[in-house]
């Protein structure tokens, strides 16, 4: 008997083993590619799902906008993913939450088309941040715009 | 003896003593391998960080270099490639500085500095291509810039010497400590670079042929007429916009007075069979227009089609008082297809489509519902054109495209160029190998001013 229960408690710890590794590799893996023609829509539509899944239509489609008038500014890289990417721009981006799959009914695609499309709930913001959760103070230096749901969105 | 007999011989102790043993060996191996694969990915982070800065550095050597070359030349067709060669390396050297793990805001200055360069070189070479000599403006601004990229290519070379020491980790960067890079370039922006900021401020009024151009942002909004409306009057506004809903609530969300348009933010809760939603609405104080409503729901059965969808826009534009518009393209996304809408002006019973003047309405393709609209691009461009004089006729105009181009239908169009100016054309278009295109030849000069290729995907009709 004892012998049974010490091949169980091997086979138990291998498994978390593996489990463990499995799991340490798959936070690793790279996004998978897209449609190059919706690339960009199925980005912002992750990021959005990142920054905002929680948030009110409008604050979706915010954050999409905020992306588009940041490829749009000079002093931002002149590209969707540059933007995304870029270094420290989105907490979404620094802990993988842009990588969790958008949930089947979710907004975030049809927030992200929106953007595209010209709808900009922010009236031409460059950056947002979460008044609750906003550690860096220069950030509350810049001219507001306008609140929506958590975000404070701003020039 | 077999190892099991073995075992089993030995005392009680012993055998639990052996059980964590090995558990705490299995712990061992799996905090070694857990350290392994950290330096792994620490190491590889590294790397890409150090070969972006290894790149900005030449890239902005390279800046330098270019640009001082450009500052010799004196003939446009040289002039042409030497400052098409800055405008990549800018661009380049923009890129990878994005991809250094120091936050935007800190190197913001940087980053305009090196996207203006680029933009503005792109803009004086597409001159010299046209045989253009550079003004002397256009020269004491490139002398200007010259200035200051020699400053950034000087701190990067300091810093790669840092580098190269192996002073710099990228990895404490990423913490949220200043750090030497961060402290380097934020002082450089403020005295060695000489206050980038403070000097891109004096090209706010210097207005180049580019998409980067600070006066884009700044552009008179020649669509938005009227007098100033109060927050009553807007509130009038979004009820007139719901005039057919059941409205429930309608919440005031303030005034965003550093908007692109000041405007005038509502929510409107309405009952739509038995189901409440949330449309939101943005209604500029000055002449109270919507700049934007919006409202999304789940959409069912889709029953209509494109055509039904575009009669509808149109229908709902034209009870709003705006008429001659004519829809041009189209999205499609979950059942709900966003069509564009541009004003067309009548010359000599010809329509001429003026394509910076857009709305774009939303249509649900299961009830006809208008969704939203969004204004921006009339608000920004609406005016009554007075078109330039046609001196190129349609047949000379069509001995300037390209043969093979099997021409399918023609007009004429304002199009808008990438910095907000612009061009009076005629609009052909066209199939080359079942691929069509829009090709547009400027009405005074002949010139192609611009193809655009027409895209029929799944999720509509797109130009690019």
């Amino acid at each position: 008997m004892r012998e049974k229960n010490k091949i169980t408690g091997a086979i138990f710890l291998l498994t978390i083993l593996v489990m463990v590794l499995l799991n340490f590799d798959r936070n690793h893996t790279t996004v998978e590619a897209t449609n190059a023609s919706e690339s960009d829509v199925q980005l912002i539509a992750r990021a959005i799902n990142g920054e905002a899944r929680g948030e009110p239509y409008e604050g979706q489609v915010a954050i999409g906008a905020v992306i588009l008038n940041r490829v749009k500014h000079p002093s931002f890289p002149n590209t969707v993913a540059g933007v995304i990417y870029q270094s420290g721009a989105f907490t979404a981006v620094a802990d993988g939450q842009i990588n969790v799959p958008i949930a089947s009914g979710s907004t975030v695609v049809k927030a992200a088309r929106d953007a595209i499309n010209g709808w900009d709930p922010t009236g031409g913001a460059i950056y947002y941040f979460n008044p609750n959760t906003a550690t860096n103070k220069w950030i509350w230096s810049r001219p507001r715009i306008k609140t929506i749901g958590q975000h404070i969105f701003c020039k | 003896m077999k190892i099991k007999e073995k075992i089993a011989k030995l005392p009680e102790k012993t055998k639990i003593g052996g059980i964590i043993a090995v558990f705490a060996m299995i712990v061992f191996v799996l905090i070694l391998f857990m350290e392994k694969q950290e330096k792994n990915y620490i190491q590889v982070s590294e790397n890409s960080y150090n070969m972006a800065f290894c790149e900005l550095v030449d890239y902005v050597q390279n800046v330098e270099i270019y640009l001082s070359k450009a500052l010799v030349s004196n003939s446009a067709e040289h002039g042409a490639e030497t400052l098409t060669r800055v405008w990549r390396e800018a661009n380049l050297a923009q890129s990878y500085l994005a991809r250094l793990p120091i936050s935007s805001n800190e190197l913001e200055n940087t980053q305009k500095f090196l996207n203006q360069v680029s933009d503005y070189t792109y803009s004086l070479s597409s001159k010299n291509i046209q045989s253009e000599k550079l003004t002397q403006e256009d020269l004491e601004n490139l002398a200007q810039l010259h200035t200051y990229s020699q400053e950034l290519a000087n701190i990067l070379e300091q810093l790669s010497v840092d580098l190269n020491a192996g002073r710099i980790n990228w990895s404490d960067l990423t913490e949220e400590k200043s750090s030497i890079f961060t402290q380097e370039v934020s002082n450089l922006s403020k005295d060695s670079f000489g206050s980038v900021e403070e000097n891109f401020h004096e090209y706010a009024g210097l207005i180049y042929d580019g998409a980067y151009s600070e006066h884009i942002t700044t552009q008179e909004k020649v669509g938005l007429t009227g007098e100033d409306i109060s927050k009553e009057e807007a509130e009038d506004v979004v009820l007139e916009y719901l005039q057919n809903e059941d409205i429930r609530e309608i919440q005031y969300n303030g005034f965003a007075e550093n908007a692109n348009i000041p405007a005038y933010e509502f929510y409107a809760k309405i009952n739509k069979n038995g189901k409440e939603e949330n449309i939101n609405l943005s209604i500029s104080k000055k002449g109270g227009y919507i700049i934007f409503a919006n409202l999304d729901r789940e959409i069912g059965a889709e029953i209509l089609s494109q055509e039904d969808a575009e009669e509808i826009g149109r229908k709902f534009l034209e009870d709003r008082g705006i008429t001659q518009m004519k829809s041009t393209y189209y999205t499609k996304q979950s059942g709900i297809v966003t069509i564009n809408y541009a004003y067309y002006q009548e010359l000599d019973g010809q329509q001429v489509v003026m394509y910076p003047d857009l709305i774009k309405v939303k249509v649900a393709l299961d009830n006809g519902e208008v969704l939203g609209m969004e204004s921006t691009g009339y608000l920004n461009s609406h005016h009554e054109r007075d078109l330039a004089e046609i001196k190129i006729t349609k047949e000379e105009a069509k001995k300037n495209i390209n043969p093979n181009l099997e021409i399918l239908s023609e007009g004429l169009a304002v199009i808008p160029t990438e910095w907000k100016t612009e061009i009076f054309c005629y609009e052909f278009r066209g199939k080359v190998q079942d691929r069509e295109f829009l090709v547009y030849i400027n009405v005074e000069t002949g010139k192609e001013e611009d193809i655009l290729i027409i895209l029929n995907t799944e999720n509509g009709v797109l130009t690019q």
